[in-house]
């Protein structure tokens, strides 16, 4: 009997299953992102804003990533319907604490898929993931960084302006 | 044609020389390649086969699943319904069993 599903499909169902569900959760972060970006731009914030319009944008990719994956090895990539995003916040400190705590549930999601592409022998989709870890890597640091500007300069008019000033600049270097 | 798993008013078998599959349910035959099935399956896997159950709405007594492209049409049953999944879920675990033994020969002769 021939083996027509591995000759269609390159990755297994359950994998294909926590891909798709991965891209729903980029899909989320992209529009959690675009309401942040909102925020910050009616509170003048006009550096986090454009940080976040440009983190909007690049979980956009991420998205698309996965979901190319998905098409090439044969499955079933499915577009994801994005539920409602928080887009009241009371302080700018409160929307990059969302952002990290987004991030993190975004790295462990990756974490996992990583961890069953192990258990189930999926050496290529292991390796395609191993991008998302290390992008993942950079994410956290970067809006972690930005959070350690608001302990050391407080929030006063002040402080948010030179903390909004100096959003667009950090960046990982390895 | 290889016979991938049967349910009391269904069975699913694989046509090698077709690269396809043929679903025949109540006496009903669908023909589906490769694509198809697991489009097939992912369709059926997203009905909550539960909340249907406990739901007081008269429409989920009823369902019209969509085979691949709109071709034809199932319109099932809640208790279709459930002997469909069970079907469909059947055959893509013996499936998944089948690749698992070509790739454990395929391993053998490596060796």
């Amino acid at each position: 009997m021939k083996d027509l599903l591995r000759q269609r499909v390159a990755v297994q169902d359950s994998i294909i299953k926590k891909l798709n569900n991965q891209v729903k959760l980029e899909a989320q972060a992209s529009a959690a992102y675009l309401a942040m970006a909102a925020w910050c731009d009616q509170n003048a914030y006009d550096h986090s804003a454009k940080f976040f319009y440009e983190q909007s944008s690049e979980e956009r990719e991420h998205m698309m990533k996965l979901f190319h994956y998905i098409s090439d090895m044969g499955g079933i990539a499915v577009s994801p319907a994005v539920a409602g995003s928080q887009s009241e916040f009371s302080s700018l400190k409160e929307v990059f604490e969302t952002a990290l705590e987004n991030e993190i549930n975004v790295t462990e999601s990756i974490n996992q898929i990583v961890s069953d592409c192990r258990k189930n022998n999926d050496f290529a989709t292991e390796n395609f993931m191993q991008w998302f870890v290390k992008e993942q890597v950079e994410e956290e640091f970067v809006i972690r960084r930005i959070l350690d500007y608001f302990e050391m300069l407080g929030e006063d008019p002040k402080s948010l302006l030179m903390i909004d000033e100096r959003v667009g600049g950090v960046s990982y270097g390895e | 044609m290889h016979l991938i798993h049967q349910t009391e008013n269904g069975q699913i078998v694989q046509a090698d020389k077709e690269n396809c599959f043929y679903m025949t349910y109540k006496g009903m035959e669908y023909k589906m390649n490769v694509c198809s099935f697991i489009a097939f399956k992912s369709k059926i896997d997203t009905y909550n086969l539960e909340l249907m159950l406990m739901s007081d709405v008269t429409k989920n007594d009823l369902e019209i699943i969509p085979l691949c492209n709109k071709d034809r049409f199932l319109v099932l049953t809640l208790e279709e319904m459930i002997e469909v999944k069970h079907l469909v879920q059947g055959a893509l675990v013996m499936l998944e069993l089948n690749s698992i033994v070509h790739q454990r020969i395929n391993r053998a002769n490596l060796v």
